[in-house]
């Protein structure tokens, strides 16, 4: 009844906006850039490994050729890397929350081991250490779709 | 219009969803006197002032005065006090008393 003669009366007069407010756009966050990141490392590891290096018969346009290749594969190696880390940071600063920890536990060790790992993929060139990045970044993402459940 | 006991807002945003939609109107009472968790506030953020809707989640006893710990319905999509950390009575403007 008392709502009934509300109703029209606040429906009429002026309102204020008031924001139920979120300082980030939603929808943005997603662990796919750093799973990319992730994999390119691991492409860069198995392709430097592939490479075959100079011998006494090759040219120096050949000695050029893998030097060019080698610093284009590290370099890019160096940059996923790095890019795995900053979109790593981004979902562990900005989009897991304190209540996220209720649910899994081991968050913070999960990050902390993934970030390491992009900095041991940067130091070496092991395939090894880039499936393990791999493996770390997955369980973060597997984290991220069980959040939104 | 401060010298009126309620105040009629509009929402904007998804932090308070599903209950409080964007576009939806409230009525907020100015002259509470007291909160109780699970109160719907409208408060201004202690950032930048900006009035923000809220739900008070728990109080916090302090050496002065209580403190209010305010969440978003939404949690994935709200910026509370798990960000800008509990509130003053001060700054809550009131409470939301009817919704559209």
């Amino acid at each position: 009844m008392i709502t009934k003669m509300i109703a029209p009366l606040v429906s009429m007069l002026p309102a204020t906006p008031v924001y139920a407010h979120c300082d980030v756009p939603c929808g943005i966050y997603d662990p796919k850039p750093a799973q990319i990141a992730a994999a390119t490392v691991l492409k860069m590891v198995q392709k430097l490994a592939a490479l075959t290096p100079p011998n006494p018969s090759s040219t120096p346009q050949d000695i050029l050729n893998y030097q060019n290749d080698t610093t284009r594969m590290i370099w890019t190696k160096e940059e996923h890397a790095r890019k795995c880390k900053t979109e790593l940071y981004i979902l562990w600063s900005d989009y897991f929350k304190p209540e996220h920890l209720e649910k899994f536990p081991d968050l913070h060790t999960k990050f902390w081991t993934a970030v390491k790992l992009c900095s041991e993929n940067k130091q070496h060139v092991s395939e090894e250490s880039a499936q393990k990045l791999i493996a770390a970044v997955d369980e973060i993402a597997q984290m991220f779709v069980e959040s939104k459940k | 219009m401060k010298f009126l006991p309620f105040g009629i807002f509009k929402v904007v945003g998804t932090s308070m969803s599903p209950l409080y939609t964007p576009g939806m109107r409230i009525l907020v009472w100015r002259w509470f006197r007291l909160l109780k968790p699970g109160d719907v506030v409208v408060l201004s953020d202690p950032r930048d002032g900006r009035r923000i809707v809220k739900r008070v989640e728990k109080i916090l006893d302090g050496d002065l005065e209580e403190k209010y710990h305010v969440l978003g319905d939404n949690k994935n999509e709200s910026t509370d006090s798990r960000v800008f950390g509990p509130v003053s009575k001060e700054s809550i403007l009131g409470k939301v008393v009817w919704h559209g």
